[in-house]
Formats: structure tokens, sequence, C-alpha cells
């Protein structure tokens, strides 16, 4: 017997026969069971619901588009949309462009181009440490070195570390990044995805994480996610390392670069500091954290970043933080400390209490997570480096995510799970460069993660 | 939140013309000819439509990346879109072959982020419910990425995009006996893979229809 043609298979499934396919269905067997199968893939399939990209989503394709695109041999002028970053945009500083990259032959996308943006200001040079945690300094080519409390810094000299409170003869600096930070004469800093906060006098902010920076009067942005930048300060050279391709240039035709109100760079160099758009850096006025009602040898940190061992008496920026006590027998204990500028916090477990936290609404999770989703090829690049080493790589973690409500991921540190050292630095590195939109409160987010290599 | 993003527009943007068929024309002339803001338009007209296109050809979480490659190839080809059919219908060929590309990409591992660790679905919505649960749609996509790029692209764009077999076969430069030959395995290997997950073999069971 000849059995039916795949299409009347199809048609069959789809609706009940008639004619010579029923009358041959009734005597086929095996047709019949082509029917069934037909009917239950059609089901299946049916009832998949399209996928959808929000509007901010395509309006983030549309940047990386005028970032890849500003390149060509087509005019820029006709080609500056805005960047994707919000905060930037919100601050209505000066955001510019800078491309160097030639598309890539064969059909490859680039990677798009950061923004980034030079300081006309030079750095202060530090004269001395207030008190630092888990951090390193290096003059010139000599040796990384453990910087302590009352060493004193020099131009030039480069630091490395998780957290340091600086302080000059006329300011206090606070250093928190993953990345580096020269000071001085042809000084440079060099992010990750960290941050840099200084006071001195006026407000001299680095975030990279946001991709925004910020001194004295002026402010930067820059739009990439997970580059790092170097900002050769005095002589307004900008160097870009892209963390994905290891790629290390400078920024050509700053000439060509422009804020985001249209303007030249020049513009704002020539400005007066003072009649520059105040930048809407949030002040970051400071906190004498007293750890020294602890018991002592408790460990500390705020927001996941360790301060040290009680006592100690610590300068931290104000706000709700996330305060972490481990005692030296005891579990951790984990409270909301709210930190009032000004205002001394003395830390001990009693006055601790946990504080209701603000929550985010479901919708504006649900957003953050698809948006989390989307860039998962970022952080699917640390899992490629592990499989690199180990091909059978695979494991399961858990990406703690601590979300300002402006949607910039301040903290990030895994919870837990089974992934190498280097995966683990990379995801926790690339999760702090991550954009995400407002939550409209700060936010701790759990992302589990599954790394599996491939099917086949 | 997102209506504010889109306030951000800048007033070029917000006044690109996207409706007339005169004007999407236009538009891929002047691309052509190097226009980088008409190549502004051709995104604005053609986003949500290639975002549609894409949809199960790549894996959901790489919508947004593959929509980018696929503007940047429009980009980098326009100059030779020769007018010979519709843009539309070049744009849909590059779609898929974008697509295709660069879910070989992606083939190699895998990194998800999940709501939860996913575990058995005891519950929910029976086989005979119109639209499936969030996880059996994730799992029905995760089987859909277990397939190789061209059996996928048939796949989709014949049973869920309602393409023709025939015009497959032009979209892929291919012939139809092909496409047909791969649509055949393509279907045995999803059904046989959905077989063996526990939350999807109940629309395969069952008594005979």
């Amino acid at each position: 017997m000849k059995h039916l043609e795949p299409e009347a298979i199809e048609l069959a499934a789809k609706a009940a026969a008639d004619g010579d396919v029923a009358t041959h269905l009734a005597a086929c067997a095996d047709c019949r069971a082509q029917v069934k199968s037909a009917r239950a893939r059609q089901r299946l399939l049916g009832g998949l619901k399209p996928y959808t990209l929000s509007d901010l989503a395509f309006r983030r394709v549309e940047a990386r588009l005028d970032e890849a695109v500003a390149h060509g041999d087509v005019s820029r002028s006709s080609w500056r949309w805005l960047g994707w970053v919000a905060g930037a945009v919100a601050l209505a500083a000066v955001t510019f462009v800078v491309t160097s990259r030639e598309p890539q032959a064969g059909g490859v996308v680039a990677i798009p181009q950061p923004n980034i943006a030079v300081a006309p200001v030079p750095f202060h040079a530090l004269v001395a440490v207030r008190a630092s945690a888990d951090a390193q300094v290096r003059s010139g080519a000599a040796a990384w070195r453990e910087l302590v409390g009352g060493a004193a810094l020099h131009e030039g000299d480069a630091l490395s570390g998780e957290a340091v409170t600086l302080a000059a003869s006329d300011a206090a600096w606070r250093f928190v990044t993953s990345g580096s930070l020269s000071l001085g004469g042809a000084a440079s800093v060099t992010l990750g995805a960290g941050e840099v906060i200084a006071d001195v006098g006026a407000p001299v902010e680095v975030l990279a994480s946001s991709r925004r920076f910020a001194a004295s009067d002026a402010l930067f942005a820059v739009s990439r996610v997970a580059a790092e930048v170097v900002l050769q300060v005095s002589r307004g050279e900008v160097e870009v390392l892209d963390s994905v391709t290891g790629q290390r240039r400078k920024v050509k035709a700053p000439e060509a670069v422009r804020w985001s109100d249209g303007s030249a760079l020049a513009d704002g160099r020539d400005e007066p500091a003072r009649a520059l758009t105040a930048p809407a850096v949030p002040a970051q006025p400071w906190v004498p954290f007293d750890a020294s009602s602890l018991t002592a040898g408790s460990a500390v940190s705020l927001d996941g970043v360790a301060l040290g061992r009680a006592p100690f008496i610590e300068l931290v920026t104000s706000g709700r933080r996330r305060l972490s006590v481990t005692p030296p027998s005891g579990p951790v204990r984990e409270s909301w400390a709210e930190l009032v500028a000004g205002a001394p916090y003395v830390a001990s477990l009693e006055s601790a209490p946990e504080l209701p936290a603000a929550e985010p609404d479901e919708a504006a999770l649900t957003r953050v997570m698809s948006e989390l989703k989307s860039q998962r090829p970022k952080l699917a690049a640390c899992y490629e480096k592990w499989l690199k080493a180990n091909p059978q790589a695979q494991g399961e973690v858990v990406l703690e995510l601590t979300v300002s409500a402006q949607g910039r991921v301040k903290r990030a540190r895994l919870e837990s799970g089974t992934v190498s050292a280097p995966s683990a630095e990379c995801l926790v590195t690339t999760a702090k460069s991550l954009v995400l939109s407002p939550l409209g409160v700060d936010a701790t987010l759990q992302v589990p993660l599954l790394l599996r290599h491939g099917a086949r | 939140m997102e209506l504010s993003l889109y306030m951000w527009r800048t007033p070029a943007l917000q006044r690109a013309p996207v409706t007339s068929p005169g004007s999407r024309a236009d538009a891929v002339e002047r691309a052509r000819a190097g226009d980088v803001s008409a190549f502004r338009e051709l995104y604005a007209q053609h986003q949500r439509q290639v975002a549609r296109q894409l949809t199960f050809l790549v894996p959901r979480a790489d919508l947004e990346d593959v929509l980018q490659d696929v503007f940047i190839e429009v980009f980098r080809s326009i100059r030779r879109f020769e007018g010979k059919s519709a843009f539309t219908t070049w744009l849909y060929r590059l779609t898929v072959h974008v697509a295709m590309k660069a879910r070989r990409k992606h083939t190699r591992s895998r990194l998800d982020i999940v709501e939860d660790v996913p575990d058995r679905a005891d519950e929910g919505p029976t086989p005979d419910d119109v639209s499936l649960s969030a996880e059996r749609q994730a799992r029905v996509e995760a089987l859909l990425e277990q397939l190789s790029p061209k059996k996928r692209a048939v796949l989709v764009l014949h049973d869920l995009q309602g393409v023709e077999a025939q015009r497959i076969a032009e979209l892929l430069e291919t012939n139809i006996l092909t496409v047909r030959t791969r649509l055949f395995y393509a279907r045995k290997e999803l059904e046989a893979l959905a077989k063996d997950d526990p939350a999807l073999a109940d629309f395969f069971g069952g008594d005979e229809p």
C-alpha cells in the first residue's frame, strides 16, 4: 500500500480527513501514526509564543549600530544617535562617540566602539594613605607592594585594590575599583568594573560600571559594556582596552569628538569649568564608620566590599548600604545600614536590626531579568574562557547583583556554585559592567546561571 | 520607564519618515548611495519585522545581538542590493542567513540565565491548551536549539512562519527537495527530542486521535 504524502499527513493532522484520505487512514496504521505525530507536533509548535523585544532593547541595538556604523566611510554628522546609557544622557553633560575600529571583513560584526571622554582637569596628586584594604601600590616599573595606612604616595604612583581611603592635604579620596589608578603627572586611570570617587572640593567621580566619568565640573560618559578605559588625564589622551578581545588602542581624532549636546570637545575645554552644565553627580559625602564596638576581629563589609576587621574607623559614603559582620566565631550577620552624611555610624550587632527592604515592582524585575538574559553572551564569554582550559567544564552558579535604583550594578559576587576561579572573576567583572533598566529602588538580584557545554 | 526612554529620541529620529512605500523605496535608494541617515530610517522601518522573523531562528537570548548583526550586514551589503526583488525579500533572505550564521557561533557552549533551576513539569496546562506554559515554551525553544541550523531554519520557516517549501528553497539558495528532506528529518528529530523530555512527552502520548 502506498502511504500518504507528507503534505497530506500534515493536512489530515490539521483537520479531520475525508474522502480518499479518510478511507486510506482507516486502512493504514502507519499513516494514522504519522497523523497522530504530526498533530502532536503541530500542537507543540502552535502553542509557542513569539519572542518579544522591549523598546529599550531596540534602543540598545540602535545605539550599537550607531557606534558600529559611525566609523564607516559615511559622514558622522548624519549618524549621531544618542547613546544608550540612560544615565549619561540624563546627566546632560559631555558624551561623545569615538570610533577607531574598522568593520571586520567577512560579515562578522565588530564589537561596538565605546563612548569615551577625556578629562580636561588633571587629577590632584595624593600624599598620604589614611587606610586601605587589599590594596597594592607600584612606583614606575617596580613590583607591586602592599599599600598600608600611613604610606606616602607620589606623583605617578599606581594603585590597585578593592578599597582604599586616601587623604590629600586638603581632601579625602575613596578608591573602590577592580582596576587601578595612577596619580598625577601623566596620570592614568584604568578601570575595570569599579568606581573611583574622590572629594577634592569639586566632585570627581569615575564610574566604569555605568560608563560615567566626572572630573571637577566636567562629566564624561562611556557607553561600552565591559570595556576598560585609560584616561591619560594630564595629556588628554585616551586608550581603550577591550576586555573581550584584549585589544588596546588609542582614541583617534579627538577633535571629532562631540559632547552629547553636539558641541565640540574644545568647547568644553575652553569654557570656564564653572560655566559648564553642572553634572548631576550625586553627592557622596563621607560618613565615619565606627566598627570599634564590634567584637575584635569581626570582618566587616559594606555592599560586599570588605572594609577590614574590627576595631577600625573608616570613611565610607552615605546611603543605604548592606552591612555584613562576621564575628570570629559565629555566622555572618547581615543588615541594612542607613548611613547619613556627616553623622558617625557606630556599628554593633545589637543596633543593626534587619530593615525592611524596599522591593522593586514585578514588572521592573521582569524587565531587568529579560535584559540580563539578552546580555547573556557577555557572561558566556567568561564560560568560553573556562572551556578553553577545560573542554568538559560546566557548572551552576548563582550571581548576586546589587543594583542601584538607576540600574547600575553596584556590586556583583558569586554566591555559590562551581566554576573556576578565573571564570568566577570574569563573571563578576562582566556583571559589574552591565547596565540595566532603572528598578526604582536599590535591589539585590540573585541570578542563577547554568553553564553547559554544547549539546553536540 | 520605557516610554521615557523613547522620549530621548533625537529630533532627527523622531522626524524620520517611515510610513509610505515611496519613502521606503527612497530610503533604500539613499542608503545604497551611502546616506547613513537613510540606513537609520531603514532600521526604524524594519526593526520589528526583522525581530519577528528571527523568532525561533535564533535562541531568544541572542535575539538582540542577531538583530544588530542583521542591520550591520544590511549596512555592509546594501550597495549590492540591485532592486531585482523587493527590499523586504532581500532583507528576509539576509536575515535568515545571518540567523543561521549567528546560531553557529553559539553552538559550542551555552550559559543560561534561569529564574529557577528547571525541574519536573508535573503541573501546568494540559497539552490541549492553546498556549504553552513559560516552562514548556522554554523547553520547546531548547529543543529547537538542539537542531542543526539548517534543519532548524527549515522547520521554523515552514512550520512556524508558514513559508512554503519553494520559497524556503529560494531563501536558502537550495532546491526544494533538499528543503523537504531537511523538514522531514527536522520534524522527526524534534519529535524524538520532545518524547525524551518528561515535560513534553505527553504531547506525543495518549490514545490514537
